[in-house]
């Protein structure tokens, strides 16, 4: 159930990502976007790791079921390259704004190039 | 020596690294000088040639930190790796030297040698999410060097740049995604087996959305439109860095993951056909009707990286050889020709569009005689060396039977020279009389010096150097 669940959500949330992507001029709600398609990604590879009844995986009892710590430490990794775009689109934003004074895609001279 | 070999792959991509903190503290103060990232530079290709022999005898494998590749990252040192370094390392030291202190732009060392490093990890793993690693690092350094223009253009062109790459790298990320669960591994030289043994269509899907995400960023159709976007916004030393490493980077590990799935290349190769086909037409066409040099060069790119990747497609351990032979080359003589257009600013004029751009008075003859050879190298007139990369390219795709690929890559130069031959005559007699208020006057010989004259030299070595290329492949083919 909750892996239906998240793989939903995981879907719905590209599908939200891409359509916003594609249709929104505005640059920072393309930015938002571009969260939402990363978060999709990040549940994606917490759903690869889940297992049902299984614990976080550090190590108690040999016994123990683990989830698989591979993804997670994929995700980790992503988040913080996630991070570095977000701040570099902002930074690009910033500086767009203060030379053309608009933050909207269509608006700027050679965007359809 | 043997210590220092098995560390190799490491090295490779640590020394650029540690050059990026180190120019970052040297040249905060204003002026800095090009010599430590020059040494950095010196030092890689030192440890290049020196290695040479070894890997020509078997590729180096490091396992890095000790942990075998299936749990750990393997790191491979090969003569694919080899080839494309040396070339990349050229194309930065000439990045180094062309670059002008005046121009503003913050940090433009530091931001190259991160490119350098990122691109040279990406070149070098075996991993496939260390891929994505390096293949991030190498985007945001290059976003970054797009914007360090400083000026509307390089910001919106930067903006474009980083949506589009961001995009195909969250592409790459769920194909890694997809690969490792069903799979149960990100090393691609255990990948084949597990891949073929896996069901459904997720292992399919997923690798093909790392190699959509790649052919994104390698700009090929029907992504091809940023990739003009981005390069006429950049300066012209970023641009050839773009049009240059970051390209025979992403293609290279294009290569390694076409071989890693041997079976899904073979089912695949019809669709590379025709992403090539297309884009040898549509990156040919475009360019003939581009107003400015820059967007002129990048959709002539496009229309290269498609003969690269018709060759590859193929399937043939020669016409591969053939595709990595032309794209090297290509990386070359492109990246010279958009250095050359930093001398366009040396007249004070700051447009680049086709009916004003004008060598300056210094060296004018030796300007467009470089122009002249570099464009006849593009065109594939001979006896430079892109004419040779481009007939093997022509030969090998048609003795894979792909006829109708060998005819295009063929008629693709007759266009070209159309537009180059366009570009050249402006060149020779330009149209405009001079500005009154020349920029500042450059007492330097043109950087492209030293690529063309290798375009012209190992025309000579033609031979050697796709025997090179195909063993080069031979050992990529044979490691899976």
């Amino acid at each position: 159930m909750i892996v239906l669940t998240i793989g939903i959500t995981c879907i719905v949330l590209t599908g939200i990502g891409i359509y916003g992507l594609l249709r929104r001029t505005h640059m920072i709600r393309m930015v938002l976007c571009f969260n939402i398609l990363e978060a999709a990604a990040l549940l994606g590879l917490v759903l690869i790791a889940y297992r049902p009844d299984a614990r976080s995986p550090i190590l108690r009892a040999a016994t123990d079921v683990h989830v698989l710590p591979l993804p997670h430490a994929l995700a980790l990794t992503a988040i913080v390259i996630g991070a570095s775009l977000t701040a570099l689109m902002l930074t690009l934003i910033v500086r767009v704004h203060r030379s053309h004074g608009t933050v909207l895609v269509d608006k700027l001279k050679d965007w359809r190039g | 020596m043997n210590s220092l070999l098995t560390e190799l792959p490491v090295l490779l991509i640590v020394i650029p690294l540690a050059g990026v903190p180190l120019l970052y503290f040297t040249t905060r103060s204003g002026r800095g000088t090009a010599l430590p990232a020059l040494a950095v530079i010196l030092v890689v290709v030192t440890l290049l040639s020196f290695s040479i022999r070894d890997a020509m005898h078997a590729p180096v494998v490091t396992a890095a930190g000790g942990w075998q590749p299936d749990l750990g990252i393997g790191l491979q040192f090969d003569l694919l790796a080899v080839a494309a370094m040396l070339v990349t390392s050229l194309i930065v030291a000439q990045a180094i030297l062309s670059h002008d202190e005046t121009s503003g732009a913050q940090h433009f060392r530091t931001l190259l040698m991160l490119l350098y490093a990122g691109s040279n990890g990406l070149m070098l793993t075996q991993d496939l999410f260390n891929a994505y690693v390096f293949i991030e690092i190498t985007s945001i350094a290059s976003y970054a060097l797009v914007a360090s223009r400083q000026d509307k253009g390089g910001f919106e062109s930067a903006f474009k740049y980083v949506v589009m790459g961001s995009f195909a790298g969250l592409l790459v990320l769920w194909g890694i995604a997809g690969l490792y669960l069903t799979t149960g591994t990100l090393d691609m030289q255990s990948l084949a087996p597990r891949f073929d043994a896996a069901q459904g269509a997720v292992p399919a899907l997923s690798a093909a959305a790392i190699i959509a995400g790649l052919l994104i960023k390698l700009g090929q159709v029907p992504f091809h439109a940023w990739k003009a976007d981005s390069l006429s916004g950049a300066s012209y030393t970023v641009s050839a860095l773009l049009s240059g490493v970051t390209t025979t980077a992403f293609f290279v590990l294009l290569l390694r993951v076409l071989s890693a799935l041997p079976s899904l290349t073979l089912s695949l190769a019809p669709v590379l056909t025709t992403i090539a086909s297309l884009s040898i037409i549509t990156g040919h066409l475009m360019a003939l009707r581009q107003p400015r040099y820059s967007r002129l060069l990048a959709y002539s790119s496009v229309a290269h990286i498609g003969y690269g990747l018709l060759a590859v497609s193929s399937g043939a351990v020669t016409a591969i050889a053939a595709g990595l032979f032309h794209i090297l080359v290509h990386a070359i003589m492109k990246s010279s020709l958009f250095f050359l257009g930093r001398s366009f600013l040396h007249t004070g004029n700051r447009s680049d569009r086709l009916e004003a751009i004008v060598f300056p008075e210094q060296y004018r003859k030796l300007h467009v005689t470089l122009y002249v050879l570099l464009a006849m190298s593009m065109i594939g007139i001979p006896p430079v060396l892109g004419f040779t990369s481009k007939w093997y390219a022509v030969l090998e795709t048609a003795r894979a039977g792909y006829h109708t690929g060998a005819v295009l890559i063929a008629l693709g130069g007759a266009v070209a020279l159309v537009y180059y031959l366009r570009v050249g005559i402006q060149l020779v007699h330009p149209g405009l009389p001079e500005l009154s208020s020349p920029g500042p006057a450059s007492r330097r010989l043109p950087v492209p010096l030293a690529g063309t004259a290798l375009i012209l030299l190992l025309a000579v070595f033609s031979d050697r150097l796709l025997a090179f290329c195909v063993q080069a492949v031979v050992q990529l083919l044979e490691a899976v």
